[in-house]
């Protein structure tokens, strides 16, 4: 059967931040306008709408539509993927399929959030309904309380202070405070991590990402572009499973799965999930990029610094970007496939020809890994 | 229009699992499942709903944590903890609310926990008032 190269034929990503004055349709246009006029205005066949939270921010159900509207693509069919936070690249995924065989040409995928427009305590309601909404959510048990849970299991088990998942931070804003795709662009000091305010003990706000509104196209084609870079695999896998119900609450079982894919490309370069601070340590090991209870170390001693053999969030990650939900994974690998490019301000990245993202679902409910390589 | 967001049907659906802490236990192989499941891992659809109240006279923490940034909900009762829960028999844990904790520094990893049944939220002006069962340290370790 023939199927198609799936190529990134470009790509805009607004700055996240607290937008007040405008609204989520000035976000998605903006950020589709940019990318498609950079693509020198192709057909677009298929909208695909990435966002966690639309519908209940906005009270809009089939936003995918009337976002269209308000760019008047009057005909442009469209849909909207939601599968919380890892919306966003649940429809990279989902767009790669549709470019590889054959059923559309180009499809713009439109991660969006406007989260802001919310008030804190109800931004963690939200939250909330990340988890199970009737035996969780009910009780007041958000994904802070999860990983929580997690970081206090995973330093029992390896010996950890709280200080060194915490270097966690100070590591990704090191990286992020150079990067004009970053909402929080400042560097911080181990102790303003440990004296920022608490969340969930022991997590604190700079363990956490700052929910924010954003909006991210990637237009994926089978054609080429100048990028040069191309969607060259997707790997999805699931967890169904409560925390509560796990053999092991320190894992991301769904993240492991995914760890042959990952050695049979060898990607030199990762923008992972750290939405908190643990997410990003067990992505490291559980993708074999560091021995089981090793991450928290190597990535205080710079292993994965930029311009080292393998490279990991030179964006800043979430910590950095801030975490527009459903939008947060399409920001990944709008970074990713910047820094493959070496395009600014990531020239000093080093010179990698394949890539991973990694961003989870949840507390480890689903995970999609999408490797991106530069053509030689 | 009055402010509330609980549904009474859904609310009054769920007052096994929040009155009784219902669980799903296979009658085929005898896992236990919270959240309940229509279907077992084995494949068995003889699933029984069993209240960990009445089955199970042992509750231990496992693990806890102290939520400070809580959502709207419960602005008015923060901190609020949350523990995971190890029921020893059927063997099944829970992630609940602990309650009447005067020090934080009372919870230890293995201690003994019993349920009680509190208010767990008001529903605005006009909803109704959400109970559910939340786990306290069990009276035998409360030092004095
Ligand atoms: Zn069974």
């Amino acid at each position: 059967m023939h199927v198609n190269k799936v190529y990134v034929k470009s790509l805009h990503a607004v700055t996240p931040g607290r937008h007040y004055n405008k609204s989520l349709r000035d976000l998605a246009a903006e950020a589709f306008l940019k990318a498609w006029e950079a693509a020198g205005c192709p057909n677009i066949d298929m909208i695909i709408l990435a966002s966690a939270a639309v519908d209940i921010v906005e009270e809009q159900l089939l936003s995918s539509s009337y976002v269209c509207e308000y760019l008047s693509l009057e005909n442009v069919p469209s849909l909207r993927i939601e599968v919380g936070d890892a919306s966003g690249t649940a429809a990279l995924a989902y767009a790669y399929n549709l470019v590889r065989y054959g059923v559309c040409r180009n499809v713009a995928i439109l991660g969006v959030e406007k989260i802001t427009d919310f008030i804190s305590v109800k931004v963690n309601k939200v939250l909330s309904y990340l988890c199970d909404s009737t035996y969780e959510s009910y009780y007041g048990i958000t994904p802070a309380v999860h990983a929580a849970l997690m970081t206090k299991f995973y330093m029992k088990k390896f010996n950890y202070t709280y200080e060194d998942i915490a270097w966690w931070s100070v590591k990704m804003h090191e990286r992020g405070a150079s990067n004009p795709y970053a909402s929080l662009r400042r560097k911080l000091k181990i102790e303003d991590i440990m004296n920022s305010e608490i969340v969930a003990d022991p997590i604190r706000l700079f363990d956490t990402a700052v929910p924010v509104d954003g909006a991210v196209c990637i237009i994926l084609s089978s054609e080429k572009s100048d990028l040069g870079v191309e969607l060259a695999h997707v790997e999805q896998h699931a967890y169904n499973v409560s925390i509560n119900m796990r053999p092991d609450p320190a894992r991301l079982f769904t993240v492991n799965a995914a760890r042959e894919v990952v050695q049979k490309f060898s990607p030199t370069l990762f923008e992972i999930s750290d939405k908190f601070s643990i997410f990003g340590i067990l992505i490291l090991e559980e993708l074999g990029l560091a021995e089981p209870g090793t991450a928290p170390k190597l990535i205080r001693e710079g292993t994965f610094d930029p311009g080292s053999k393998v490279v990991v969030n030179a964006s800043g990650g979430l910590k950095c970007i801030g975490y527009p939900m459903g939008a947060s994974g399409l920001y990944l690998s709008a970074m990713l496939i910047l820094e493959l490019a070496k395009a600014e301000p990531f020239s000093n990245v080093g010179d990698h020809s394949i890539g991973a993202v990694c961003d989870v679902g949840g507390t480890d409910r689903l995970s999609n890994v999408l490797i991106f390589r530069r053509e030689s | 229009m009055p402010d509330y967001n609980v549904p009474v049907p859904r609310y009054w659906r769920n007052i096994p699992t929040y009155y009784r802490l219902t669980v799903s236990r296979c009658r085929s192989c005898g896992r236990v499942y919270y959240p309940p499941r229509a279907r077992c891992v084995c494949g068995s659809r003889d699933i029984e709903q069993v209240s960990l109240l009445d089955a199970c006279r042992k509750f231990r923490l496992a693990e806890f944590t102290v939520l400070h940034s809580v959502s709207v909900d419960f602005e008015k009762q923060k901190p609020l903890i949350f523990g995971l829960v190890k029921c020893e028999n059927p063997e099944v844990s829970l992630v609940s609310p602990i309650t009447d904790v005067l020090n934080v520094g009372d919870l230890q990893s293995g201690i003994e926990l019993e349920p009680v049944f509190r208010v767990v939220k008001r529903d605005g002006s006009y909803g109704i008032v959400c109970y559910g069962t939340k786990f306290r340290i069990a009276t035998r370790e409360v030092k004095v």
